[in-house]
């Protein structure tokens, strides 16, 4: 009887202390991995205006910005408000009909910029889908209030996705983890009568 | 010793039999995805809910109509792709507001909402069970992709157990114009 | 001894679990068919003069086909016709909040159902049929202010259907209220 009680206590021992070795190299790994994540990734290229950037499901071509007094569809701002205008060049890479280019442009000098708009330059009207390996010219327009200064050269970051053919949740094919693929200063010329 | 091996190889099977199950469930886009109907063009394509009869198949350059009483004009780097279909529905009163030409490429065109406001575009119409409707989807595409296409609709976009219908176009019959005026009647 | 109590322990949970999933997906399928017969008519049965449903009682007051040129100048092509069903209601009690989600279709032996036509195409139509009359309001309209106890009130829905279902239609109406039950209108038309 003591013998059998004893062994079993060793063996409880034994997988308490494997339990915990378990662990520790779990906390160990997981703390290791967010310590390395916040080290690389603060390098972003520079590009200049005018040169394609592959953002995953986009190719992205920046041309020139400026400040306009009207949308590109040709309505009227309403009243203190001016519209700071990019001119690009968007093609859709992936292998549908996508409206998802919301998110490819961040403006990085500008606090708290609204929810971009996007123009088609061809119909001078809204930009609904774009339809894949068709590159169109397209203009976005921040509407800002015209009191704001805004700098001499625009620092805009190209958010890029990567492919997942199968996600975590579903098994389903989408495009994540947005990070910054290049980085565009463009300066800002004044379009007609944006003084207010 | 011996259990020890045992159970470890125990394991291992198991293990091998699990990751075989796996990879071979299909995958839950698949599970709960569109139940598809395929045909060719001549013939009326029929699913549980709906049926489609392609008419006609047009390629233009230049798309024109009247949108609320104002002409508008769409121009395109590719081509634009109007087909005429007679669409009926078999019990319920239904919308077939998704619609896709996949290309030569197998890449899928979704219609076009350049197009917004044409006489005839069936994305909105009712169908109503017993009542053949016909009208136009509208697409636009690059010049290549055309040489081999299949129009696809169903429902909603991304049907979850719910039918989609894939035309087999057929090249052949593409009637090429350089300019389409889309009015009330057809084109 | 305590090896053999554990033993027997470990056996009974082992053994129960399979119970316990069938008892997990019993009770989540029991919720699922709540809500399906919740929100679907399974049970239809025809409209009896007299019997309450919904708070009111039922009968059905008009139901014209148009298209055919029996009824009107009105012509539609091909085998489209136009049914307008007009449902009399007389409340027999406060109504409240019984009447929301007013589910007012056309059916017919196959199995076939049509939905009524929408508020803007409706209100139209009624102007071209009958210029000078007040339009008679649709289900949800009158659903968001029901008539008062003993009063009544008039429920008009218009319908696109092909020619050849039209002689064997029936109107079916349901509200949340009452669902999975619901009450058939025969329309008789030739």
């Amino acid at each position: 009887m003591n013998q059998s009680a004893i062994s079993k206590a060793n063996k409880a021992l034994y997988t308490r202390i494997i339990a915990g070795i378990g662990g520790l190299l779990a906390g160990a790994l997981s703390l290791g991995l967010s310590i390395y994540e916040t080290r690389t990734g603060t390098e972003v290229a520079q590009v200049p205006p005018g040169k394609p950037v592959d953002a995953g499901q986009w190719m992205v071509i920046l041309n020139s910005g400026s400040v306009a007094t009207e949308t590109p569809d040709g309505r009227h701002l309403p009243d203190g408000k001016k519209a700071l205008t990019l001119d690009l060049t968007l093609e859709n890479m992936t292998a549908e009909s996508s409206n998802l280019y919301r998110d490819t442009l961040k403006l990085e000098n500008l606090a708290n910029p609204p929810a971009p708009q996007f123009y088609l330059v061809r119909d001078n009207d809204l930009l609904w889908d774009l339809q894949p390996m068709m590159p169109e010219k397209v203009k976005v327009v921040w509407q800002l209030p015209a009191t704001q200064t805004l700098p001499k050269v625009l620092n805009v970051a190209i958010v890029g996705t990567t492919y997942k053919p199968k996600d975590n949740l579903y098994a389903a094919p989408g495009w994540f983890n947005p990070n910054d693929v290049a980085r565009v200063g463009l300066p800002l010329s004044v379009g007609q009568g944006a003084n207010p | 010793m011996i259990r020890l091996l045992l159970s470890l190889l125990l394991v291992g099977m198991t293990a091998l039999l699990l990751a075989f199950l796996q990879s071979t469930t299909p995958s839950y886009a698949v599970l709960t995805g569109p139940i598809e109907t395929s045909g060719p063009q001549k013939d009326t394509v029929s699913s549980k809910t709906f049926s489609v009869k392609v008419a006609k198949l047009l390629r233009a350059k230049t798309i024109a109509f009247t949108s609320y009483g104002k002409p508008v004009e769409r121009q395109t780097e590719g081509a634009w792709l109007i087909v005429s279909v007679e669409l009926q529905s078999k019990y319920d009163t239904m919308t077939i507001q998704a619609a896709a030409i996949e290309g030569a490429s197998g890449r899928s065109y979704r219609q076009t909402h350049r197009a917004d406001g044409a006489p005839r575009l069936l994305s909105s119409k009712d169908l109503q069970p017993g009542l053949p409707t016909t009208g136009i989807f509208i697409f636009e595409l690059p010049e290549d992709e055309t040489s081999n296409m299949a129009l696809v609709l169903s429902r909603q976009p991304s049907p979850q157990l719910d039918s989609e219908i894939r035309v087999k176009l057929d090249g052949e019959t593409v009637e090429t114009r350089d300019r389409v005026e889309i009015g009330n009647n057809g084109v | 001894m305590a090896s053999r109590r554990e033993r027997r322990l470990w056996l009974a949970s082992l053994l129960s679990l399979p119970f316990l999933l069938a008892g997990y997906y019993a009770i989540n399928a029991w919720r699922n068919a709540e809500d399906y017969i919740k929100r679907n008519e399974l049970r239809v049965s025809d409209n009896v003069g007299g019997q309450t449903y919904a708070k009111a009682s039922w009968t059905l007051n008009q139901a014209r086909v148009i298209g055919d040129g029996r009824d009107g100048k009105i012509a539609f092509p091909g085998q489209m016709r136009l049914v307008v069903v007009r449902l009399a209601a007389r409340a027999e009690d406060d109504i409240g909040q019984s009447w929301a989600q007013c589910s007012l279709t056309l059916t017919d032996p196959i199995g076939r159902r049509w939905q009524p036509l929408n508020f803007i195409l409706s209100k139209d139509l009624s102007r071209d049929l009958d210029p000078k009359a007040t339009p008679i309001d649709s289900c949800d309209t009158i659903s968001r202010q029901p008539p008062a106890k003993s009063a009544n009130t008039l429920i008009e829905e218009k319908f696109v259907v092909p020619a050849d279902a039209i002689s064997s239609l029936s109107a079916q109406l349901s509200f949340a209220s009452t669902r999975p039950e619901a009450i058939s209108f025969p329309l008789r038309l030739n």
